[in-house]
């Protein structure tokens, strides 16, 4: 999972936080100073190729 | 005249196990004590009392100002009472780079037991938070 920094108290807001290894990092996501990054899949329309003409 | 002073100006970080927020910019005051507990030996033949060090003996009080806003000290706070592995780093001088002459005194598995809030009218609400026991160690790795 990725997390991302919200507050300037625990990094640059905007880019990625990385917890260290033991890192507890629960209290973080409960204040609202990280939050999880949610993945979404772009969405790509797949068309049928219309049959040659003979 | 002293030849090197210290005007007090900390960097104050805080954390559940790592001190991972950085609450400086609402801080007001710190008194950080490291020691020992102090066992007797007093013994026959001595005329005086003696001691050798027992257990580390330490703590850190913070003067916060109080803050519900997200991201300030309630928030970093609230979720540190009653937990015994509060991690609490004090830097002399939060503009430099930590090193033999800026160490981070670091405390670890320490007990915050109460956020006590102050209120009064016209004043600003603070909190008087101590970080109780736990372990210290020199930082000193920039």
């Amino acid at each position: 999972m990725k997390y991302v920094v919200i507050s300037k108290r625990v990094g640059t807001p905007g880019e990625e936080y990385k917890p260290k290894q033991n890192e507890s990092i629960q209290h973080l996501l409960d204040g609202g100073f990280i939050s999880t990054v949610t993945e979404t899949k772009s969405t790509t329309v797949k068309t049928k190729k219309k049959p040659k003409e003979k | 005249m002293a030849t090197s002073t210290y005007l007090s100006n900390c960097r104050v970080q805080v954390g559940a196990t790592t001190a991972n927020i950085d609450i400086t910019d609402q801080c007001s005051g710190a008194t950080v004590t490291i020691g020992y507990d102090p066992l007797v030996t007093d013994a026959f033949g001595k005329n005086y009392h003696s001691h050798t060090a027992g257990l580390q003996a330490n703590e850190v009080q913070l003067d916060l100002y109080a803050s519900f806003a997200a991201s300030e000290t309630y928030s970093a706070l609230k979720s540190l009472v009653g937990l015994g592995t509060c991690q609490v780093i004090i830097t002399p001088d939060p503009d430099a780079a930590v090193s033999a002459t800026n160490p981070a005194l670091t405390f670890s598995n320490t007990f915050l037991a109460s956020l006590p809030l102050v209120t009064a009218v016209g004043a600003l609400g603070t909190y008087s938070v101590t970080f109780m026991n736990g372990s210290y160690a020199e930082d000193i790795t920039p």
